[in-house]
């Protein structure tokens, strides 16, 4: 494993321009993904997760801009980078699944032509070879009868199926990291399992990276190497997925393990988070956006910035006064 | 109602292009109310000696193939044009609001029947049916109103039906049932109004239709009689003089119909802004 | 596929019905004596009577009705009083040159309005975006009869460009073999190089009148459905999965877009129907159009009848039409049912 990171995140940060304002959806965030590593980004919704991977894609709303920071991946910075140039890696070295995977593919074309417009756009692969490549595709993914399933359209699949069907088209060319924003949401528990366990075979299989997105944090502890935790458009903390359980840092991670379910014997046990996030619109923003509903919130945490320090090698926490 | 005025003049502000929609709205009303007086020349005198005459600073439109002056006849026609499209959306607009509140409300049989109704109607084309109807109760401008009432009826009917169907189900009217009101009440006093807004939108750019369907009425010799000053009339008695190059007899009557009807367009527009605003804050 | 066709087409009787309820109650709800209608301002007591009886005017409502189908039917839709002619077989000899008419204009607007709209969904806020939305805007405002007088007089008297609006065909040259009754079609069937040329100048101008009334509202609709299509979540998979922007936009977006276009092209047809009629006055075109408008000039009721129930049956069809391409294009209409 070598030490540079496949993906290197410095400085962050995306606004969005709205009639009710300008949104300070990302500032200043920082995170590397290594060769061969699941990153798990964890955070409630709307706390910039989705954004963060849109931005990286490339493929944010019109209204969003990329105001500062760098996203160097494979020698390539993808913030300042041409399109054309985004246009070789993405959907081919850097892919991204979707939640809601059923309305995530055209409704109106059949499964296996979606993964052979893949197909021929990324891989060598001619014509004839197409539909039995796809085929392979969906078999990778563990689908059934993949012979009638090239023909269905998402309406007549699962939403289990359909999300493999899109994990097929983001691996059908082999990138080297894959995200996966929110995958299982919107699926039922025992598939979400399947799925999770699917990526995660298929990611170490094939000697990929990933990101994996959730608000889940007991899922992401299921499959991730390393966690991130995010809060209002910050990265909070960043730890080794079993370091973050045993010694969260952050008060934020403190209280969203305390709100795991499996952790309480009893429903009076389980935690919850007081207060909302932070309106992201206001001109004047606290440093740490997660002190107004910190229980210990002091006035020195609202000065001066407030940056991602290491506490010991592998261990970041943004918190003045971590746990 | 003054946060309403506020509002209004809020968007006004932003969107220059309502506001010139409402002057010439004024204009236009202008034009209506006191057209007669406004007219320079008798709209019906004819001067065949001077018939025919090209723009020119003593008829600013011409004169027309009896030597009336256009300008007078457009200006007055302006009344006859808006009184018809008026009565004809005040009709529609009347009788489907009300149909159309009641079958969203109540459902049930009424709503079957009214749904029935518009779909009849809706499936004709629409000016092909008020042909029809003209031709079977006579050709006279009360049937043109008649005609044109009949074929917007559907739209408002459909839009009333979707508001009252919406509000159905919201709180306030609940509060209302089991305050002991009666359904009538309760339709009367608390559907019907909150149902106004986005019907506001939906006469404005009626208006505008209403005016066209109008016109073409005429101009294919429907409901209004010469010597009567009316836009589609009067472009049609100028059709015949276009190929052999008189063209201000068409022109200016047919160019003040297109901006009657572009003024109300745009005003449906603008309301339908201001509609929006208010409904996000 | 079949079932679903024949499942379309039942779900169109209802609205034939209502149509043939209505203009049977159009043609009796002549105010006064509905057979001296019929028989014609000159007629004397005598043959007003003769009609009645001829008609079954003195019948009771329900049997009327049911002679009114049967002879809808059978194809007497009633005798036109100024040309002697039955009103059946003038229809169906005019109903060609409409149609011709009506399908030039309506492809010619497409041709321009489809790709219009794609370009300003887009290219959003540029010039195309902007020009899209002003023809928009503006396009609903035009009343048909003035935009064809205006061309006749542009093209016609000014340039010379078009030749006099006199109907389908040069007073020099004589139709082509009536195959298809469309003068293009025809004339390139039979080989008739000159004919088709000459129809088609004749026939330019009236189409592009058309046209034009119906730009606005495929354009408007065509921008607004792309708009919907391209943030749709489909389409944020298909651009990060890496497929071209050609792709993504025809393949993907427009396809779908193609959905709610056809759902709305059904009122654009309402218009297109009505603008018809307008257009063939101002252009002379002896389609049933000009057909009713004489006939109603003259008080001739029978063929005005004759049109208004032709031109909706025609609507009805091509909503049918619509409706089992939608029925086609979309599978989940197919997988639903």
């Amino acid at each position: 494993m070598s030490a540079i990171p496949l993906l290197s995140i410095e400085n962050f940060s995306v606004e969005f321009r709205t009639r009710h304002g300008v949104v300070h959806a990302l500032e200043n965030v920082n995170l590397n993904v290594g060769h061969q590593e699941i990153v798990g980004i964890v955070g409630e919704s709307g706390s910039g997760k989705s954004v963060l991977s849109l931005a990286l894609m490339r493929i944010l709303d019109p209204a969003g801009r990329i105001t500062s920071g760098k996203a160097v991946f494979g020698g390539l910075d993808l913030v300042s980078a041409k399109e054309e140039d985004l246009a070789e890696i993405r959907g081919r070295e850097l892919t991204m699944i979707f939640q809601n995977p059923r309305s995530a593919l055209n409704p109106i074309r059949k499964v296996g032509q979606q993964l052979r417009d893949v197909l021929l756009r990324h891989t060598t692969t001619i014509h004839e070879q197409l539909r039995s490549r796809a085929m392979e595709c969906l078999s990778m993914v563990r689908i059934a009868d993949p012979e009638r399933r090239m023909d269905a359209y998402p309406a007549e699949l699962s939403g289990g199926q359909c999300q493999r069907v899109m994990i097929a088209m983001a691996l059908a060319a082999k990138p080297s990291l894959l995200i996966a924003d929110e995958p299982t949401t919107g699926l039922d528990v025992t598939t979400q399992a399947v799925v999770v366990d699917l990526i995660r075979d298929l990611v170490k299989t094939n000697h990929m990276s990933a990101i994996f997105i959730t608000h889940d944090l007991a899922l992401a502890s299921q499959i991730c190497d390393r966690i991130a935790v995010m809060h209002a458009g910050h990265i909070v903390e960043i730890a080794a997925t079993e370091e973050l359980f045993s010694s969260p840092r952050h008060p934020y991670t403190r209280q969203l393990i305390n709100a795991m379910p499996h952790h309480c014997s009893h429903v009076s046990e389980l935690g919850a988070i007081p207060g909302n996030l932070p309106d992201l619109r206001a001109d004047t923003l606290p440093p740490c956006r997660f002190s107004m509903r910190c229980s210990s919130h002091v006035e020195a945490c609202d000065l001066a910035p407030l940056p991602l320090s290491f506490i010991n090698t592998h261990h970041q926490v943004a918190c003045r006064f971590p746990l | 109602m003054k946060a309403f005025f506020k509002q209004l003049n809020y968007v006004l502000q932003q969107n220059r292009l309502t506001l010139f929609a409402f002057g010439l709205f004024a204009a236009f009303c202008l034009m209506a109310v006191f057209g007669p007086l406004l007219a320079p020349y008798d709209p019906l005198a004819s001067d065949t000696a001077n018939a025919l005459q090209a723009p020119s600073l003593k008829h600013w439109f011409g004169t027309d193939q009896f030597g009336r002056d256009i300008l007078s006849r457009v200006v007055v026609a302006t009344r006859l044009d808006f009184i018809i499209a008026l009565s004809a959306v005040a009709m529609s607009f009347g009788l489907g609001s009300v149909m159309g509140a009641t079958a969203g409300y109540f459902g049930g049989w009424f709503d079957r029947l009214t749904g029935r109704l518009a779909d009849t109607i809706m499936a004709f084309p629409l000016f092909v049916l008020a042909m029809g109807i003209v031709a079977a109760l006579g050709n006279n401008v009360g049937n043109i109103v008649l005609a044109t009432a009949i074929i917007n009826l559907p739209f408002y009917i459909r839009l009333a039906r979707a508001e009252a169907s919406v509000l159905r189900g919201a709180e306030f009217i609940e509060a209302a049932q089991l305050a002991g009101s009666g359904p009538v009440r309760i339709l009367a006093v608390h559907v019907y109004p909150n149902l106004l807004p986005p019907m506001m939108v939906q006469i404005s750019l009626n208006l505008g239709w209403a005016i066209l369907n109008a016109a073409g009425l005429s101009f294919i010799g429907l409901g209004v009689t010469p010597p009567i000053p009316e836009w589609g009339i009067m472009v049609a008695e100028g059709a015949t003089y276009i190929i052999t190059g008189e063209w201000w007899v068409a022109l200016f009557p047919g160019a003040v119909l297109m901006l009657a009807v572009f003024c109300f367009n745009l005003l449906g527009d603008g309301l339908r802004d201001l509609m929006d605003i208010r409904r996000r804050t | 596929m079949i079932l679903l066709f024949l499942k379309r087409l039942a779900q169109a009787i209802p609205s034939l019905i209502g149509v043939v309820v209505v203009t049977f109650i159009l043609t009796r709800a002549l105010p006064g004596d509905p057979a001296a209608y019929f028989a014609g301002a000159a007629a004397t007591k005598e043959a007003v009577e003769e009609i009645r009886k001829k008609l079954g005017l003195d019948q009771s409502m329900p049997k009327q009705f049911l002679d009114y189908i049967v002879n809808l039917a059978q194809g007497d839709w009633g005798t036109s009083l100024t040309t002697g002619q039955s009103v059946a077989h003038e229809v169906m000899t005019r109903l060609p040159a409409s149609l011709e008419l009506t399908l030039a204009g309506l492809l010619l607007a497409t041709v321009v309005a489809i790709p219009l709209g794609v370009a300003a969904a887009t290219r959003r806020d540029t010039w195309v975006d902007h020009l899209a939305r002003i023809i928009a805007t503006t396009g609903v405002s035009l009343p048909v009869f003035f935009t064809g007088l205006l061309f006749v007089y542009l093209f016609y008297f000014i340039l010379g460009w078009a030749p006099a609006p006199m109907g389908r065909l040069d007073v020099y040259l004589s139709a082509p073999k009536a195959i298809t009754g469309f003068y293009l079609i025809d004339s390139l069937l039979t080989g008739e190089g000159a004919v088709f040329m000459a129809s088609l100048k004749q026939l330019l101008l009236p189409a592009l009148t058309i046209a034009l009334f119906v730009l606005a509202p495929i354009t408007r609709m065509t921008r607004a459905a792309m708009l919907g299509a391209l943030s749709s979540d489909f389409v944020r998979t298909a651009r990060a999965m890496g497929l071209s922007d050609t792709t993504v936009v025809y393949r993907y977006a427009l396809r779908n877009a193609m959905l709610p276009i056809l759902t709305t092209l059904g009122m654009v047809f309402s218009f297109l129907l009505g603008a018809n009629v307008l257009v063939e006055k101002v252009f002379a075109w002896p389609g049933i159009g000009s057909y009713a408008i004489e006939s109603l000039v003259a008080s001739d009721y029978a063929p005005v009848q004759g049109f208004v129930l032709t031109m909706a049956v025609l609507y009805v069809f091509l909503n049918l039409v619509l409706d089992i391409l939608y029925s086609l294009l979309d599978p989940r209409v197919r997988i639903q049912s």
